[in-house]
């Protein structure tokens, strides 16, 4: 379970990218996190990992605060970073070994589960290269090998699908709803609203730092009166959001 | 032409030459201003130096009449010399700069292309070329009594002679670099040519200092010989030495205008050869370097079942360190190799004496001779073992640069479950363990030579630890306060990270704190040996307790 209070995050003083918001995402739930270029979606994923600290507000992951109790809070996520491009020199296996370590995984167990992993999203062939041998795709692939190497209950994806060969986005979006169907939390960022539409559970839509809308794709459609895609929900929210936001300067 | 000249224009700026730019950014001019003053004062100091040694030259041929070797003589080395960096250029201009995919695209002629990138190069090695022989070739002028015509045919030389070498150099790497797969392996050239660099660098010194170190009338004969010598071969490699010398050779007498003219066609038809050659080569070789993909290699169950097994947290974050900086080619340049290089730069004097082994066996006799009773050669010694150390430490810039080497994936360290102080400490034991390695082959080598006895060996190593400890962790320190995390070049991190050059600052102030009391106390060595192992000690020990008090806040500061 992750839970968002109160929490603000400005740059330089000035900017605020994130303004006051709040989150609930409950376990066993695949969640979106959707919003336009800038909107404040990797600031927040940031700060649920405990990169950047909040200005205000607490971030609780599995009830640990990630201000309070960092360590414990960072040991119950997996996180796949928006920029796949981690230590180009390291081979495959090197890193996965390294992250291993880091979240003291039992010899036992993780070599199983790098094999499974790997075998899943057909990376097993490439472990032995360095990562700077990697398309794109290979390297996403990677990623979500480490960031669930640890099984973690919660996983924070940040654009996990951006690169993936269709088979590979696919079996992603396969392990995403077993990892939630067993109780787990997902927790994921995306610009393609169709794979929104069609895996989360919950979503969230923000703005220039500003939740716009929290809640189930049926609730939109109850909220927004009409039987819409959600990319039209979505573009209708944004455009009302940017007008209020305007109405309020001026 | 237009179109080339606007695209090597374009290609210069990209490649670092923004800085003499006139829209350089308000918030950057200080900076522009910099480096356009440092760059000047490089190149009047290199000037300089070359306008003396033309002029010591000079003055020792002048007795013999052989002053007219040396233009020659200049002439036939900036050939080699613009061979070997022309190839190191023409890789890196032609292949590994990043404008090469983009330019693909566009509507521009192949010779278009290939004419800017040759420019680019042309320009990089005109700056090396004319900081070397401009003042060269001038004071050659001046004491000569060259007539005006000279100086015009000086600047005609200087920017035709280099460009027939460059273009050889560059059509074998284009050659090279279609046919053979070894060259385009980035990090691997990047690593043999920076080496190939630095050998070249020590052989031109050590032929300067043995230079130096003959008489007049066997120097007269030494250059004569060696100038014909190098002249033969230079100019039947590269057709042009041979008019352009003789062009310079003779200041005040007539010049052969026939020679003018084959030094004009020899630098067309070069131009022309690399036009023709990379219009069949450049492209194909150029598209495959960006696809040089891994070798596919499965692990079998064996090597996966040993990736799983599970190691220490320290040690895995130490090691992981480690392989970064010996596999990232530019780290293990500057961080790495230079451990390694001192015991070479400070015997580099002694080994170019022509009496090398007289000196040795005159050490040997005086090592042989310390006793348990030499307090003062003893403290002298240790002291000498103790600021080298503290010294190859200090500016390895490892610990220096530990946060800064990480620039955007700084994000992992504060990702991860692992406490700062730990991660830090991983860091810190990286530089130490490198300039570790440094030391304890410089002593390896100083026991080769001078065979001391096994109880002073022993003591200088119990005095390394310390003395490699102290400036990493000062280092780190600086680094933890003003990280160098936005690069775009790993270059940037160490070579242009000022947190290096305080780590080397701070070492000096370290030695001189541990290496004073020890002096002092070089009555009684075994009391200076327990100051020089234990002090360090203390002051890493003072140094890990501001780095811990100070880590969480800075760490936390960091938005990376």
């Amino acid at each position: 379970m992750i839970e968002i209070q109160g929490v603000s995050k400005s740059y330089h003083g000035d900017v605020k990218a994130v303004d006051n918001i709040d989150l609930s995402i409950d376990a066993g739930r695949i969640f979106g996190f959707l919003g336009p270029n800038g909107a404040g979606k990797t600031t927040t994923i940031k700060m649920i990992t405990g990169i950047l600290s909040p200005d205000s507000g607490d971030i609780v992951l599995n009830g640990k605060s990630i201000i309070k109790d960092p360590f414990a809070a960072k040991s119950c996520f997996g996180l796949v970073p928006d920029d796949p491009n981690i230590f180009p020199r390291l081979r495959g296996v090197e890193y996965l070994r390294f992250l291993g370590d880091v979240y003291k995984v039992p010899s036992d167990i993780r070599a199983e589960r790098i094999k499974k992993l790997a075998s899943r999203l057909a990376l097993t062939d490439a472990l032995g290269d360095r990562i700077q041998s990697y398309s794109h795709g290979m390297r996403q692939k990677l990623m979500i090998i480490g960031a669930l190497i640890h099984d973690p209950d919660i996983w924070i994806l940040d654009e996990p699908m951006t690169g993936l060969d269709p088979q590979s986005s696919y079996e992603l979006k396969t392990m995403m709803r077993e990892h939630a169907d067993a109780g787990n939390t997902v927790f994921f960022s995306t610009h393609v609203l169709e794979v929104a539409e069609r895996i989360c559970d919950e979503l969230a839509i923000i703005d220039r730092g500003h939740i716009r809308f929290s809640g189930t794709l049926a609730e939109m459609r109850e909220l927004s009166r009409a039987d819409d895609s959600l990319e039209a929900m979505f573009l209708r929210l944004v455009s009302e959001g940017s007008a209020a936001s305007e109405e309020g300067q001026a | 032409m237009r179109q080339i000249l606007r695209l090597t224009m374009v290609m210069l700026r990209g490649s670092g030459f923004a800085v003499f730019g006139s829209d350089a950014k308000k918030k950057k001019k200080l900076g522009s201003l910099g480096s356009l003053l440092l760059f000047t004062f490089l190149f009047l100091y290199m000037g300089g130096l070359m306008a003396a040694s033309s002029m010591g030259l000079f003055r020792m041929l002048e007795p013999f009449s052989l002053t007219v070797l040396i233009p020659q003589l200049y002439l036939s080395a900036a050939a080699v010399m613009t061979f070997v960096f022309g190839a190191v250029y023409a890789i890196s201009i032609f292949y590994y700069s990043s404008d090469v995919i983009r330019l693909l695209p566009l509507p521009l002629r192949s010779g278009e292309i290939i004419s800017a990138k040759l420019l680019v190069t042309v320009v990089y090695i005109e700056m090396i070329i004319m900081a070397f022989l401009l003042p060269s070739l001038t004071v050659y002028g001046v004491m000569s009594n060259a007539a005006w015509y000279y100086y015009l045919l000086m600047v005609i030389c200087l920017l035709l002679l280099p460009l027939i070498p460059l273009c050889a150099a560059s059509i074998i790497v284009i050659l090279l670099m279609r046919l053979t797969p070894f060259a385009r392996n980035k990090d691997r050239f990047n690593t043999i040519s920076s080496l190939l660099l630095l050998v070249g660098t020590f052989g031109m010194v050590s032929f300067i200092q043995s230079m130096a170190g003959r008489g007049g009338g066997e120097f007269a004969e030494w250059i004569e010989a060696g100038t014909d010598s190098l002249t033969s071969v230079t100019s039947s490699v590269f057709p042009g030495v041979a008019q352009a010398s003789r062009l310079l050779a003779y200041g005040s007498g007539a010049f052969n205008l026939i020679d003018l003219l084959l030094l004009i066609l020899f630098a067309v038809i070069a131009w022309l050869l690399v036009l023709l050659v990379g219009r069949a080569f450049y492209f194909q070789g150029v598209v495959s370097v960006g696809m040089s993909g891994g070798r596919k290699r499965r692990l079998n169950d064996r090597e996966l079942d040993a990736a799983g097994k599970s190691g220490s947290l320290f040690w895995t974050m130490v090691v992981k360190d480690v392989r970064l900086l010996i596999r990232t080619p530019i780290f293990l340049m500057n961080n790495v190799i230079m451990n390694f290089l001192w015991p070479v730069f400070l015997l580099m004097p002694l080994l170019t004496q022509g009496s090398f082994t007289e000196t040795l066996s005159e050490l040997r006799k005086a090592t042989a001779q310390i006793s348990v009773d030499s307090d003062f050669v003893i403290t002298i010694i240790m002291m000498i073992v103790f600021a080298f150390s503290a010294f190859v430490a200090g500016t390895n810039g490892i610990a220096a640069s530990a946060l800064s080497r990480e620039g955007k994936l700084l994000y992992v360290m504060k990702m991860i479950p692992v406490s700062y102080n730990k991660q830090l400490l991983a860091k810190v034991t990286v530089g130490v363990l490198m300039a570790l390695a440094g030391a304890l082959v410089a002593i390896i080598a100083a026991t080769i030579m001078l065979q001391p006895p096994l109880w002073l060996i022993l003591l200088a190593v119990a005095v390394l630890p310390g003395a490699c400890a102290l400036p990493s962790a000062a280092g780190i320190i600086f680094d933890l306060l003003w990280p160098k995390l936005n690069w775009d070049n790993e270059q940037k991190a160490v070579k242009q990270n000022l947190n290096v050059l305080y780590g080397m600052l701070a070492a000096l102030v370290m030695i001189a704190i541990c290496v004073l009391p020890a002096y002092l106390l070089s009555g009684f060595w075994p009391l200076a040996f327990v100051v020089l192992v234990v002090l360090p000690w203390l002051l890493s020990a003072a140094l890990y307790i501001l780095l811990r008090s100070i880590s969480g806040r800075q760490m936390g500061a960091i938005e990376a």
